[in-house]
């Protein structure tokens, strides 16, 4: 009978600190602003920034010294890729660094005098290419059109002289390629840049505005108080579970929402590749918003007022970005920054979405991943216990060293 | 008492001084943080391109000439052999999970079938999700497959009693050389470095000049500071943010001189060009933080509005994605960052060489940002005095 009271009275509890809460997150601009204009608009800043995919028709000087009929379509053949496009055709490498100097191009590629001459001799010829690194997208473009026109048309030369030699069209095939290769991209065939970037920057931007807003309250809260304590001292803030729990399920029941948005609505609006489904976006971003949760609620203990959480918030989310392996692949991170990285929820948030969303994983095949986010949800969660339990203590010995 | 210009200058840039010193805050946004920054892009990726990257292989044909193969792939540098798996789906699973960035899978009777001219395929399936190792395993296995098939050409032509040089003038008549300006080795880290430190950098710049202007609307101090001066908006901004202009440019030339000359990054030019150009891109961006907290005179909404712009930078200065790959109407908008002319500047001087007088209309461009802050002169000096925003 006793403990069924208990039961009623702390679930008043817990239901009145979270209905407190909401109440101060919608009182407070700077936490709507943070929760809802950067967690919700941000994404569709970032959505139309990388809208274009690729880029394509990256443009190059080509310094063709040979002025042949052979080394023109080879030209021909390189304009005609949608990697680059030949946009001046200079007669000396002067020239060509001129416009690249200016960046009017971004690559210049020269074929010798001798081109045509080689050619025909059987014997190798030099094709002389120069990308600027600038960007990766203009060396990466540039390479392969390259090579892959390179090849080609060796290819097609090569064939050609063995038809000569007396071989049938077959024969010769086989005899200059006698192992085809073919590549397939399973997952992100265009090498899109949004597809890569943007669903690691959305679960970021998760973790981010939470951590921040939370924050934010903790320093309103701080500045607000008579003791410039984390916790009002008040009846209803004495049980430390009630309170973690109260204010967690505030911030939880909001986040499902804006969760959903971002991991879901964002990509699917961007035609992004979107294999969750509502049903199966939930065993992970539980334990995600959790983990971001809790975390969020045992570093603002750190935070006395509201300018610090938004530094903290401003300068880790690009190393953060980084150290999650998105990009620089996790393996070949220092060992000392990978280990870093296992304490913030973005590392196992940004690979496990990414596989599931992108990829189409299961939950089973990002196991790792959300055992890692179950294991700092608790971790934090008992961090977040102790400071709050601390702050508590803090207040009521204030108060009492005011009653003496 | 009267007191000449330089004198009021003085009198507030000492009085910064002691505001400086007096909360730790300000020693972590100019000191602590930028230095973690350098700390942490330079020990961050140990090899400069990412090696062994992981690959599976699912031989069906299991002969001498498929072992060859995978022998071969395994040597190189970039990718390593891993796993390997019975079937397809094993494979993928095993990508799916992340274990592996590529696999190729060998069709049973690869050699009985180049043996008898049936020119049989090998599939590779690759993984674009992770986009830098998708593109490296994608470039590797593609030019190593290649190089067995050529590898196979040659041997029948040996045997025919071709020489080696002859015979790559059939099978490879075209050879391109590929010459990587500035970058030869292809380092991802010097090309994300050049562009992340000094975005970083000019994030806390932002932020630091916003805050330190900020914070005495916050705290009802602005008139005191404002009186400092002498009454004179000029004198309390130039004596307010010349401490930090200092401590900032500093630390932009360490970051320089860490990247240049210890850590040997390339660099063509003279190094004085990249001090210039830090020096200026610190300078913008004080401007650019005056008009933020002008057009936003509550703290936090200018720090959010640092957040906002400061990260959007990094986009903009076109080092992932060039600018005029972007939707056009979103290209315009690359000419307001700071951080896009001091890019402009570091391709000239340090990686391509070309002429210092080819980049210094990008120079010109970042001092017109020091304009900026008249847009909002009277509005900020209101603000100043009659501290009529909240304070929360």
């Amino acid at each position: 009978m006793k403990r069924k009271v208990y039961f009623k009275k702390a679930l008043i509890d817990i239901a009145e600190i979270f209905t407190e809460e909401l109440k101060n997150i919608f009182k407070d601009s700077g936490v709507v602003i943070i929760f809802f204009a950067a967690g919700l608009l941000y994404p569709i800043l970032y959505g139309f920034v990388y809208l274009n995919e690729t880029y394509k028709n990256v443009p190059v000087a080509v310094v063709n010294l040979s002025h042949t009929s052979l080394s023109r379509s080879f030209v021909r053949a390189l304009d005609a890729t949608p990697e680059i496009k030949v946009s001046y055709k200079v007669n000396s490498m002067e020239k060509a660094k001129s416009l690249y100097a200016h960046s009017d191009v971004y690559g210049i590629i020269y074929i010798p005098s001798s081109f045509s001459d080689d050619i025909h001799r059987g014997k190798q010829t030099r094709v002389l290419a120069y990308s600027s690194m600038a960007s990766m997208m203009y060396y990466k473009g540039m390479y392969s059109a390259i090579n892959y026109v390179s090849l080609d048309m060796g290819t097609r030369i090569q064939i050609l002289n063995m038809e000569l030699n007396g071989l049938t069209e077959q024969q010769a095939k086989a005899a200059a390629l006698p192992i085809l290769s073919q590549g397939h991209a399973l997952y992100n065939p265009k090498g899109g840049f949004a597809t890569f970037l943007l669903p690691a920057v959305l679960v970021m931007i998760i973790q981010q505005t939470l951590v921040l807003g939370i924050g934010i309250l903790a320093g309103t809260a701080r500045e607000e108080n008579t003791f410039h304590q984390l916790i009002p001292y008040q009846r209803k803030y004495h049980g430390t579970m009630r309170i973690i729990s109260g204010k967690g399920l505030a911030y939880f029941v909001l986040y499902m929402f804006i969760g959903i948005y971002n991991l879901l609505f964002i990509p699917y609006l961007f035609k992004l590749p979107h294999y969750l489904t509502l049903g199966a976006i939930v065993p992970f971003l539980l334990p995600y918003l959790l983990a971001c949760i809790f975390f969020g609620m045992a570093i603002s203990v750190f935070f006395w007022n509201r300018e610090n959480s938004l530094l903290l918030y401003l300068c880790t989310s690009v190393p953060l970005l980084f150290i999650s392996g998105f990009s620089w692949p996790g393996f070949c991170i220092h060992p000392f920054w990978k280990t870093i990285s296992y304490f913030f929820p973005s590392t196992f948030g940004i690979q496990g979405f990414l596989k599931m969303n992108t990829m189409g994983a299961s939950i089973t095949q990002i196991g790792f991943e959300c055992m890692g986010l179950w294991v700092q949800a608790g971790f934090y969660f008992i961090i977040a216990f102790f400071v709050y339990r601390w702050q508590i203590q803090l207040s009521e010995k204030k108060i009492n060293r005011l009653n003496k | 008492m009267r007191v000449n210009k330089t004198q009021r200058i003085k009198l507030v840039f000492a009085r910064e001084l002691r505001r400086m010193v007096s909360r730790p805050i300000y020693a972590i946004m100019t000191i602590i943080i930028p230095l973690g920054f350098l700390l942490f892009f330079g020990t961050f990726m140990p090899e400069g391109l990412p090696e062994r990257l992981p690959i599976g292989i699912v031989d069906h044909d299991n002969s001498s000439l498929s072992r060859n193969v995978i022998r071969q792939i395994d040597a190189t540098q970039q990718t390593k052999v891993t796993g390997s798996f019975l079937h397809f789906s094993e494979a993928r699973d095993a990508m799916q999970r992340g274990e592996i960035y590529a696999f190729i899978t060998i069709p049973k009777n690869l050699m009985s079938d180049v043996m008898s001219s049936r020119q049989p395929t090998i599939d590779f399936y690759y993984n674009q999700t992770f986009l830098i190792p998708g593109s490296l395993v994608l470039k590797n296995i593609s030019t190593m497959l290649t190089t067995v098939s050529a590898g196979a050409n040659l041997q029948t032509r040996q045997a025919r009693g071709q020489s080696t040089e002859a015979s790559m003038g059939q099978i490879l008549p075209i050879s391109p050389e590929f010459h990587a300006i500035g970058n030869p080795y292809i380092n991802y880290s010097v090309y994300l470095i050049q562009v992340l430190l000094p975005g970083l950098l000019q994030l806390m710049i932002l932020i630091t000049s916003v805050y330190s202007i900020g914070i005495e609307l916050k705290k009802n101090s602005s008139r005191k500071w404002l009186r400092t001066a002498g009454g004179s908006m000029f004198k309390a901004l130039l004596g307010k943010l010349l401490p930090y202009t200092i401590a900032f440019t500093a630390m932009a030339l360490v970051y320089d001189i860490c990247l240049f000359k210890i850590m040997h990054y390339p660099l063509i030019d003279n190094i004085g060009w990249m001090f210039l150009a830090s020096f200026f891109l610190v300078i913008a961006d004080q401007a650019i933080a005056i008009l933020m907290i002008g057009v936003f005179p509550v703290l936090r909404d200018g720090l959010s509005f640092c957040g906002l712009y400061g990260v959007l930078a990094f986009s903009y200065s076109g080092l992932s994605f060039p600018i005029e790959g972007m939707p056009t109407l979103l290209q315009g908008l690359s000419y307001l960052f700071p951080l896009r002319w001091f890019f402009r500047i570091y391709q000239g001087i340090a990686l391509n060489g070309t002429n210092p007088v080819y980049s210094f209309h990008f120079y010109a461009f970042m001092l017109l940002f020091l304009l900026l802050p008249i847009l909002i002169w009277k509005r900020l000096e209101k603000a100043m005095i009659e501290l009529n925003y909240p304070k929360k």
